[in-house]
């Protein structure tokens, strides 16, 4: 087989790849400076019963299979806590990896440490943390030491 | 080979050495931001600065022997298959490691060259 052809293959299979991937799992986001809410029938990661309705607190488990629950809803000015249950590190932060810029528009090193607590960005590794959401929206956020590790929060 | 067609080939060399070498260096600076790059299966078997810069470590080397030259379809096609993987373990952040297809292509048209080629040196 000629290498022209082999390249042509390997091409192929790569965009078919990425297109199955991308039209099967890609949902459409908004511009995190956009600051809309989003409503959770438009999101195809529904939260769980137990998280379901807007609280003022919640609370996300990290551990070896990741956040969970991966979707939490807290009402503007709520409270979502971290706590890492595993023995891996955790260091929450909001999309994208590694600059983090998802929430407040600024990138880690312009926003931490957070003092102001105003990013959404743990700034360092460690055990547990809260952030107080004052910010409408669907907000994406990983784990910045695993960021194949990744989770929600929903605002209203 | 003609003057020309060298300098064009060291540049092409040179860019993806320096896909690499970046990424090894920087870690030295800000290592949490790379170890988020590495899947979930490779945390926990050694300790994450080792995993870390272990990685870092073969990525000089892969990048100096590309940059040499010499055997070039060998280190091509090792950056060609490790540019994939990093793509394919980190689609969730394709945003940001879009790129890296572009220099996988990079890697794969060096080492098919040189596989054309068959010759050691350039």
């Amino acid at each position: 087989m000629k290498t022209s052809t082999v390249a042509w293959i390997i091409i192929v299979l790569i965009l078919l790849g990425a297109g199955w991937y991308f039209f099967s799992n890609r949902s459409t986001t908004l511009s995190p400076t956009q600051n809309i809410a989003i409503e959770n029938s438009q999101n195809p990661a529904a939260p769980s019963p137990e998280t379901a309705g807007a609280s003022m607190s919640a609370s996300v488990a990290y551990g070896p299979d990741g956040f969970s629950p991966s979707t939490v809803t807290v009402a503007k000015g709520g409270v979502v806590t971290f706590k890492n249950g595993g023995t891996g590190k955790m260091w929450v932060a909001a999309d994208m990896h590694p600059t983090h810029e998802g929430y407040d528009g600024t990138t880690k090193d312009q926003h931490c440490p957070d003092a102001a607590g105003v990013a959404f960005d743990q700034c360092s590794v460690g055990p547990a943390y809260s952030f107080t959401f004052e910010k409408t929206g669907e907000w994406q956020y990983h784990n910045h030491v695993n960021a194949g590790d990744v989770g929600t929060v929903i605002v209203k | 080979m003609i003057l020309h067609d060298r300098t064009l080939h060291f540049l092409l060399r040179a860019g993806l050495a320096f896909a690499f070498l970046y990424p090894a260096v920087n870690a030295l600076f800000d290592p949490y931001s790379w170890l988020g790059y590495f899947p979930a299966f490779m945390h926990g078997i050694v300790p994450d600065a080792v995993l870390l810069h272990s990685f870092g470590a073969v990525e000089v080397i892969l990048a100096l022997w590309i940059v040499s030259g010499k055997h070039i379809f060998i280190p091509s096609a090792i950056a060609t298959l490790m540019l994939l993987a990093i793509v394919l373990f980190n689609l969730q952040n394709f945003q940001v490691v879009f790129r890296d297809v572009s220099i996988a292509a990079m890697a794969a048209a060096l080492a098919l060259d040189a596989y054309q080629r068959r010759e050691g040196t350039v």
